[in-house]
């Protein structure tokens, strides 16, 4: 089978395909990379810090109490604007409390244990969201970037007329130009709906400043939390007079005994301490794509209804699953596995892609030393700058400069095979002047 | 039946289908009749997995295929392979880059299909928004076509404007889009 695209279409595509592929590719590749290792978000939480407390549940009085605990232990500093209990799961079985100044792990009976240490896979969470950079401007570049992978696909697409026929197809151990574009296109095809999925959903993540500030200054004066409300809810209106603590215990035996088949794992408080304090449950449903259904409560635990992601509009339920089918936390550790597997997959073809452009440099007769080794330098550097930002996390601890660490070692991974092959170069360069000095010597005498 | 039950027979169907087009593909002349059979097995597990579970069924299913057809390929990687004369990988695109494109500035070009792209693609959801709330759609839904579109829209008229030869074709494209777009701009408090 073939598409009947004609072959003046298709030399277009492929002039398209590459100019965006270069463009792209060195962040791309950063993105997909860093895209891959965050599937595992929670293991390495886990594996940061191997002591917390861990269990499979708690109970709702236990959750009280560490909330109770952690508010105590703010009570003579600014009071938090949000407090963030994290229940145990099956991929990250702990309960972890965050505020605005710090974030504790409590044990089963609601005691504060210890801080919760996991910076690198924050680091690693930041650097594929925003490329380290602030927000707005990084996951703004972070979904431009997403968005030219819908573009690579379809142009690679339209650019592959044999795409089914040759689908199966790998000449991996010719082991030369053919077997890197046998990766490349293979690799691309078997991966079209998975990147599709990721780029379309993390594009739709990182756009957000763009097309939801554009529509919140179309449609509501610049105000992006009123264009996200129809979608997510709004906030209600706060009193900052002082009140009691809110008590979540009756809200959580409300869900185990009226939502039974749902999974609670956070309990949000708003503005807690103050009259206008108000909770949310957010609990997941079981073989959905949502990332959750909020469950609103007031202070006494009193329920009053749901926002409408599981079961309100249809772009409520779509705008709801972007996120776990962007980052692959729907199913378990088979998912993860295989949305690592296809992320490899996708970071192989950014990788190949590059190579194939200097191959044909190469055949053009256009010499691509010092680019093809500063590509290599970049492929083989950015997973081991991330290895090497995990063992400063080991060695270090948990204050290490990840950040710093991440980028001077890209930026040597890329200078250091360029300065050798310039060296080689030379050194090629000086030794056919001396041979050809040699043969005028000989000719001359 | 059991949606855990219709999840693996849509699992084994999806297996069949990769298996079924790996043969058909394999051959030396085309099949109909197999190639029939392989998107069949694998539309039929797909629509097992959406009765099964819905979207989430779906998403897991294109999973498994994909993952059969990457251990079909780790099979193919491994083959040995005749090994003829290193020469240039021969492909339908072969030589494409070898044609002198026209001149013109990569600057303007990246211009024309980044941000003007993008601003066109903005105006053309918003537009949709406004279309969906004169129809009688919800505000969410409404609110959710832009965030969705933009990432969709914006790529393929990239992509479609870095097609085209002309540059007077270009601006017409980007400029007709925003155009056309604009004026439901006026719309945008509309809600019904």
């Amino acid at each position: 089978m073939s598409f009947a695209f004609a072959k003046e279409t298709v030399r277009k595509a492929i002039s398209a395909h590459s100019a965006l592929g270069l463009v792209c590719c060195a962040l791309l590749y950063l993105i997909c990379v860093t895209g891959t290792a965050i599937v595992l978000y929670e293991e390495w939480q886990r594996f940061e810090q191997l002591d917390a407390p861990e269990m499979s549940q708690i109970e709702p009085a236990a959750v009280q109490r560490a909330i109770e605990n952690v508010l105590e232990s703010e009570s003579d500093g600014p009071s938090t604007t949000h407090l963030y209990v994290h229940l145990p799961t099956a991929d990250l079985p702990r309960t972890t409390i965050t505020t605005d100044t710090q974030a504790v792990h409590v044990d089963a009976q609601g005691e504060v244990v210890a801080p919760e240490e996991n910076a690198w896979a924050e680091f690693l969470l930041a650097l594929h969201y925003r490329l380290n950079l602030p927000a707005l401007y990084g996951m703004t570049l972070v979904g431009l970037f997403g968005a030219m992978i819908v573009a690579l696909a379809v142009s690679g697409v339209v650019a592959h007329p044999r795409i089914f026929r040759d689908a199966f197809r790998l000449r991996a151990r010719r082991a030369d130009d053919v077997a890197t574009m046998d990766w490349h296109n293979r690799l691309a095809v078997w991966t079209l709906p998975f990147a599709l999925a990721i780029s379309l959903t993390g594009a739709m993540i990182g756009l957000f400043y763009v097309s939801g500030g554009g529509l919140a200054a179309a449609g509501y004066g610049g105000d992006s939390e009123a264009a996200l409300a129809p979608i997510f809810g709004d906030e209600p209106e706060g009193d900052s007079s002082p009140a009691g603590i809110p008590n979540a215990a009756p809200a959580l035996a409300f869900m185990e005994r009226e939502y039974p088949e749902v999974e609670p794992y956070y309990v949000i408080l708003h503005d807690p301490g103050t009259a206008g304090q108000h909770m949310q449950i957010i609990a997941e449903h079981p073989r959905r794509l949502i990332f959750g259904e909020y469950y609103a409560f007031d202070a006494a635990g009193d329920f009053h209804g749901t926002v409408g992601l599981a079961d309100g509009t249809v772009g409520q339920q779509l705008s709801a699953s972007t996120y776990n089918l962007h980052f692959g936390n729907y199913g378990g550790l088979p998912v993860k596995i295989a949305y690592i597997l296809f992320g490899i997959a996708l970071s192989v073809v950014v990788a190949t892609g590059t190579f194939i452009w200097l191959d044909k440099r190469e055949r053009r007769g256009k010499a691509s030393t010092r680019l093809r080794a500063a590509w290599w330098g970049l492929v083989a550097g950015v997973p081991a700058a991330l290895v090497l930002t995990l063992v400063a996390r080991l060695v270090l601890g948990n204050t290490a400069p990840f950040v710093a660490i991440f980028w001077i070692a890209c930026v040597l991974a890329v200078l250091l095979p360029v300065i050798a092959a310039q060296r080689s170069l030379s050194g090629q360069s000086n030794r056919e002047v001396a041979a050809s000095a040699g043969m005028r010597g000989i000719e001359a005498s | 039946m059991d949606a855990g039950l219709l999840m693996w027979l849509a699992a084994v169907f999806a297996l069949t289908g990769v298996a079924v087009l790996r043969m058909s593909w394999g051959r030396a002349t085309r099949s109909t009749p197999l190639n029939l059979a392989g998107w069949g097995a694998l539309l039929v597990g797909l629509a097992l997995a959406d009765r099964a579970a819905g979207e989430w069924g779906i998403a897991v299913t294109v999973l498994v295929i994909g993952a059969a057809a990457l251990a079909a390929l780790a099979v193919a990687a491994c083959k040995p392979v005749n090994r003829g004369p290193r020469k240039a990988p021969r492909t339908a695109h072969r030589g494409a880059n070898e044609i002198k494109p026209r001149s013109r500035s990569g600057l303007l070009t990246f211009t024309v299909a980044g941000p003007l792209a993008l601003g066109a693609s903005l105006l053309f959801a918003l537009a949709i928004r406004a279309l969906i709330l004169f129809g009688g759609g919800a505000e969410a839904d409404a609110n959710v076509a832009v965030l969705a579109t933009v990432p969709i829209a914006w790529p393929v008229l990239a992509f479609a404007l870095l097609m085209m030869s002309r540059r007077a074709d270009q601006f017409a494209w980007v400029l007709g889009i925003a155009a056309l777009a604009a004026p439901f701009l006026m719309f945008q408090g509309t809600t019904v």
